[in-house]
């Protein structure tokens, strides 16, 4: 585990949705700056639960409670947007993309979401599209270059994924929240996951991530840390090897994947 | 240090150019003035083409507050009867009728961003949609039953003043100040449409959620955007109640926003010009039916059918379907150019790969 600054700290967080379903409850957990998180889980165990109501996402659907701190500041009670401003970046099980605009238009909505000031709303955005050095090798490293131009209607579902994990990346964050990032993958196509992750974090030194993943070889292969939810709790916190040998989680979850 | 990636081709993107956009709407009307000037001020196509102007800018705010950042309004009938209205109770001010423009501009973009930026601080865009039908229902009964605002029968004798020495009471000048007052309109919307600030209206539109988990401020943009929408509805009634002469509570209902809203929807709402290009439409085919054997029945009968066809085969409207057509033309232009600039060089392959060949 890495000794470092904390840069997210979630305490007694629980969400029930309005339907009275209650998919988080007293979950705390806390992030390292350069930390690398993975949640692990059964399927509706609370992990995108957790990550939507670390962003704001749920603030219509849900009653969240509990704290929520960005580099010690408080945001429990931040718009969306004003968490992704301070650091916050995350990715859907789903792409979540503006359909219609093309790939560069992703990335300058970006651009302006990254900037501070009056002018990023008011300057012509024809004349931004050209790559920053910092953008750019986002592009070559997810290897959208060659559709800059297309409009992700075009793409399909495997790069729209990277469509949106280039928007998210250009924005900046400090702390990555991913969503499944290999869902729907093949086994080759999540090794290329792997590969596009472990290079962001050579990118971005100082990028922190959480990840919510299903495939363990990506788990092993990326994640420091690891902690496992089953029905809205957190049942274990270690390195992935610790987690693999607690025998709970074994029983639980782990025994149809890592026994083979 | 940045390098450029998309090729400055004006055929791969001509909407996107603010400059390209600026000429194109003073050539536009440049156009409608020598159109005007050849069917008559005086004649009856001639009116149909004057009462074009306010009717067109009032369907454009319908684009701006739905096409540009997603909010469905039924009530910008309100925006531009508090336009109307400002023109009708300053009637007997002797204020420039460009002053009076500009008051109802900033009378009915205001009105409008104080309602949003009330509503949508709370409340989804659902709701937003239904708040502003019962709001625009609200003023409409509140309009007919207060004597401030001449009631059904609405307010007569609206002056038109006159502009640099220009009588406007002439047919022609009035004319002429019409379309000036909505180039600069239509000048001052395309800024807005190619700024950061237009493109984080549609991406509002688009998926806001996305939009807001990136770190923009949707709300601040939307009700922004629907104040700028109110601004150039407010505009519009002020032109059309100079123009007649006359404003009633009748623009207030709901059938006057309807038409407005099938206008923009058949144009394209989404676009910069879909609802400018749906209303001329929707006018002069309905000019023109009104005197053929079909009558004002009829028109009611085509311009279903006419909607149904368009939902049906051009869902984003006329212009949404000419927009398709032209970005795929010019994905074959542009291959066929670096094939050329290929060919003529030695360079194996341009590094900015661009369109879905190679």
């Amino acid at each position: 585990m890495t000794a470092g600054e904390e840069v997210l700290a979630v305490s007694d967080l629980d969400v029930r949705y309005r339907s009275g379903f209650q998919a988080v409850s007293g979950v705390s957990l806390s992030l390292a700056r350069n930390e690398r998180l993975a949640v692990i889980g059964p399927n509706g165990a609370g992990k995108t639960s957790l990550v939507s109501a670390i962003c704001g996402d749920l603030r219509r659907k849900a009653s969240v409670t509990g704290d929520l701190r960005i580099e010690g500041r408080s945001v429990a009670r931040r718009r969306p947007h004003v968490r992704a401003r301070m650091g916050l970046g995350r990715t859907y099980q789903v792409a979540q993309v503006f359909p219609g605009m093309t790939v560069l238009e992703h990335l300058a909505l970006a651009r302006i979401a990254r900037r501070r000031g009056v002018g990023r709303w008011l300057r012509e955005v024809k004349s931004e599209f050209e790559l920053t050095d910092a953008e750019a090798k986002v592009i070559d490293l997810l290897g959208l270059r060659k559709v800059l131009t297309q409009r992700v209607s075009q793409l399909g579902q495997g790069d729209l994924k990277l469509v949106e994990l280039a928007a998210t990346l250009c924005a900046e964050p400090q702390i990555l929240l991913l969503d499944e990032p290999t869902a729907g993958m093949g086994s080759r196509e999540a090794e290329n996951v792997c590969e596009v992750i472990e290079t962001i974090v050579a990118l971005r030194p100082s990028l922190s991530i959480i990840l919510i993943e299903h495939n363990m070889d990506v788990v092993f292969r990326v994640a420091q840390r690891a902690i496992v939810m089953h029905q809205g709790r957190v049942i274990a916190d270690g390195t992935p090897d610790d987690v693999r040998a607690d025998s709970e989680v074994r029983a639980l979850y782990l025994g149809y994947h890592a026994g083979a | 240090m940045s390098r450029p990636v998309v090729p400055s081709r004006w055929w791969a993107h001509p909407g996107e150019s603010l400059w390209v956009r600026m000429v194109l709407i003073v050539v536009v009307a440049g156009l409608y003035v020598a159109w005007i000037d050849n069917v008559g001020v005086n004649t009856g196509l001639g009116s149909v083409l004057m009462l074009i102007i306010p009717g067109a800018l009032f369907a454009l705010a319908m684009g701006v507050s739905y096409g540009w950042c997603g909010l469905v309004t039924f009530g910008q009938g309100a925006f531009f009867s508090m336009g109307g209205f400002t023109a009708a109770l300053l009637r007997e001010k002797e204020l420039s009728p460009l002053s009076v423009v500009v008051l109802g501009g900033v009378v009915g973009g205001f009105a409008a961003w104080v309602f949003a930026a009330l509503v949508l601080r709370r409340s989804t865009s659902l709701w937003f949609a239904m708040l502003t039908l019962a709001f625009g229902q609200f003023l409409f009964e509140y309009g007919n039953k207060s004597s401030h605002f001449g009631g059904p029968d609405g307010i007569a004798g609206i002056p038109r003043g006159s502009v640099f020495g220009q009588d406007l009471l002439m047919q022609w000048p009035f004319t002429i100040y019409s379309l000036i007052v909505a180039t600069v309109v239509m000048l001052v919307l395309a800024v807005v449409y190619v700024s950061g600030f237009g493109m984080v209206g549609r991406a509002a539109r688009l998926n806001s959620q996305r939009a807001e988990a990136l770190g923009l401020n949707v709300v601040m943009i939307q009700v922004t955007m629907f104040g700028v929408s109110g601004a150039v509805a407010g505009v519009a009634g002020v032109l059309l109640a100079q123009q007649q002469s006359f404003f009633s509570t009748g623009y207030l209902g709901l059938q006057f926003a309807g038409a407005a809203i099938v206008a923009a929807m058949i144009g394209g709402v989404n676009s910069y010009w879909g609802p400018l290009i749906g209303f001329t439409i929707l006018a002069l085919a309905q000019n023109q039916l009104a005197g053929s054997t079909l009558g004002s029945v009829g028109w009611d009968l085509v311009l279903g059918v006419g909607v149904v066809i368009i939902v049906l085969l051009a869902p984003d409207g006329l212009m949404g379907g000419l927009d398709s057509a032209r970005r795929s033309l010019g994905r074959r232009m542009t291959r066929r150019a670096r094939v050329d600039r290929r060919r003529e060089s030695s360079e194996p392959r341009a590094p900015e790969a661009v369109g879905e060949g190679s």
